[in-house]
């Protein structure tokens, strides 16, 4: 195989990965614009939580929660154990009622998809639980059938395994508690804790899911611990301390102001286009070997700079992105 | 509805909860009507009040049939949780029925009574012991770690409170003077259990009226369950 081929099979394997992030990056421009040009809590929102608190006794867990969601937003929760995030995704969710503030949703029947942090074993199969779920969500057969074998194949479950969920591992039992969540494509997504159990290629399954639910205007909130850059870019994080929830949007404008996210390109260029893109964008920083390239974008660079490199004919090899300080 | 109630029974039929008091309470009939030949109304009238105990019992283990967990997920599907638990009282109350009938039916086809009932007999019969399964089932409802931070103290309470119930002619005697209203508030189990002993001296409307008291009780007694719980949602008190 030619070196042409080699990296043109690259290209076409690379182009869904980077079509993602330029898309994740357009979405996140938008939602930034948004923020600052929208009031939270306009009538669009899907919920909203106006000085909304918890107690348990005279343990305070939550305190003066104001916070709205629309439709496609994603929203991460992050803080320390016993925090309250899943405390705060039972109150979104209806779960539990508030002791204290209004909750607001945009309608009675409002679809919402809740993932507990972990599903109980079950004396039933995968199947068998999926369908009773959809069915008493009102789902047609037809439908819920053809949906629970699209999520097991994309979560990359057998779908009509007879082993019952008393016999799955953690991981397969966190699947199923997902796909629970996502079966009727809820306009309000609530997943605890996620991740946990799941490999990385089920991680990257999930997310693949959950940017396609949110494409299609589903709000997410996730209460999550581990960092997750990808999913990061396209939400907003908020982080629960001592009851209260705290913006962490300083920390990514911060980031994105001093440049510390960049986007390292390696491809195959022409010197005539190199020279053509380096004066275009005069940030980037390049390190060179014939055809070969490595770049370092500045994250505001990269959505103009990747479509002049393809416009020059370039070939990319891999795209990552890098956080942290130069 | 008819999807929560499948939901429910493979989850009930999966979890064997109700091996326990199901054997005892068929056990309990089949040693009783292992020697014969018995009372008629006499006969139902002891099986009728097992029936309310095992009833009881059933009730408890269906609504706690899910783990927490389980049961918000199913609740957010539902959309509601008052369908949810009405799904399980209904199905627990369908469930202790299908006993009682069993008991009604049992004893008079093997030929253990002294006479073969009445269809009347085997009507009210049936009756009674729907009624009184009803009535244990939505009493049960309340004696679960929805609202108890203890499954211990939740059984305990429940069981006194069945045993207040038995003993309601003995405590309306008891009571001073004036104060024998307080009896109404305890579960009519007495009444049907009165209806059953003395029936073939008993009008129409006393036949009827244990059926009527017992199915007003469970369904007050239901509804204030559900309200309850509609309030506090599945905020558990362990919690």
């Amino acid at each position: 195989m030619g070196i042409e081929a080699f990296c043109m099979q690259i290209l076409n394997m690379n182009k869904n990965c980077i079509k993602m992030v330029m898309k994740e990056m357009i979405v996140l421009n938008e939602r930034i614009k948004k923020k600052h040009a929208v009031d939270p809590g306009t009538a669009a929102s899907l919920i909203r939580l106006e000085q909304v608190g918890k107690s348990y006794g005279s343990r305070k867990v939550l305190s003066e929660i104001s916070l709205s969601l629309d439709r496609g937003e994603s929203l991460i929760l992050r803080g320390g154990n016993g925090s309250g995030k899943s405390t705060l995704l039972k109150l979104v969710a209806g779960i539990i009622p508030a002791s204290s503030g209004h909750i607001h949703r945009s309608s009675m029947q409002l679809q919402m998809g809740y993932a507990p942090d972990r599903l109980p074993k079950l004396r039933m199969t995968s199947e068998e639980y999926l369908i009773h779920m959809g069915q008493i969500g009102g789902m047609p057969m037809a439908t819920l059938t053809t949906r629970i074998e699209e999520l097991h194949e994309l979560l990359e479950l057998p779908a009509h395994s007879p082993s019952l969920l008393i016999h799955y591992s953690k991981g397969m039992l966190q699947k199923v508690n997902l796909m629970q969540a996502c079966l009727l494509r809820p306009a309000l997504l609530l997943l605890d804790e996620p991740f946990s159990g799941l490999d990385t290629d089920s991680s990257e399954k999930l997310l693949t899911l959950l940017h396609g639910l949110r494409a299609k205007g589903t709000a997410v909130v996730t209460a999550l611990h581990d960092p997750l850059p990808s999913w990061e870019s396209v939400s907003t994080t908020y982080r629960i301390r001592e009851g209260q929830l705290i913006l962490e949007e300083t920390d990514t404008n911060e980031a994105l102001n001093a440049g510390s996210i960049r986007y390292e390109l390696d491809g195959l260029l022409t010197e005539e286009a190199r020279a053509g893109l380096a004066a275009a964008f005069p940030h980037v920083d390049w390190t060179a070997a014939g055809n070969a390239v490595r770049c370092e974008i500045p994250s505001e660079d990269c959505h103009a700079f990747m479509h002049d490199f393809w416009q020059a004919d370039g070939i990319v090899l891999s795209l990552k992105r890098k956080e942290g300080a130069i | 509805m008819i999807a929560l109630l499948q939901y429910i029974h493979r989850c009930f039929m999966r979890s064997y909860r109700y091996g326990a008091p199901s054997f005892i309470y068929i056990a309990i009939l089949m040693l009783i009507y292992s020697s014969g030949p018995n009372p008629v109304m006499g006969s139902y009238a002891f099986s009728s009040s097992i029936l309310f105990v095992a009833a009881a019992a059933i009730g408890c283990l269906v609504m706690d049939v899910e783990a927490a967990n389980q049961e918000m997920a199913t609740m957010l599907h539902a959309r509601s949780l008052v369908r949810l638990s009405g799904a399980k009282l209904l199905y627990a109350w369908i469930f202790a029925s299908s006993l009682g009938l069993f008991a009604v039916i049992y004893p008079a086809v093997l030929g253990r009574l002294e006479r073969f009932p009445s269809w009347e007999e085997l009507g009210m019969a049936s009756l009674y012991h729907i009624s009184l399964a009803g009535l244990g089932v939505s009493l049960a409802g309340w004696f679960t770690v929805k609202l108890f931070e203890s499954r211990f103290y939740a059984v305990l309470i429940l069981c006194t409170w069945l045993a207040l119930a038995f003993g309601a002619g003995g405590i309306g005697n008891a009571l001073p003077e004036g104060w024998s209203w307080m009896t109404y508030l305890l579960p009519p189990l007495q009444l049907t259990l009165h209806a059953l002993t003395f029936y073939d001296e008993l009008g129409t409307g006393a036949k009827w009226l244990p059926v009527g008291a017992t199915v007003v009780y469970a369904a007050v007694s239901a509804t204030l369950l559900l309200w309850t719980l509609r309030r506090r949602r599945l905020d558990y008190p362990g919690e």
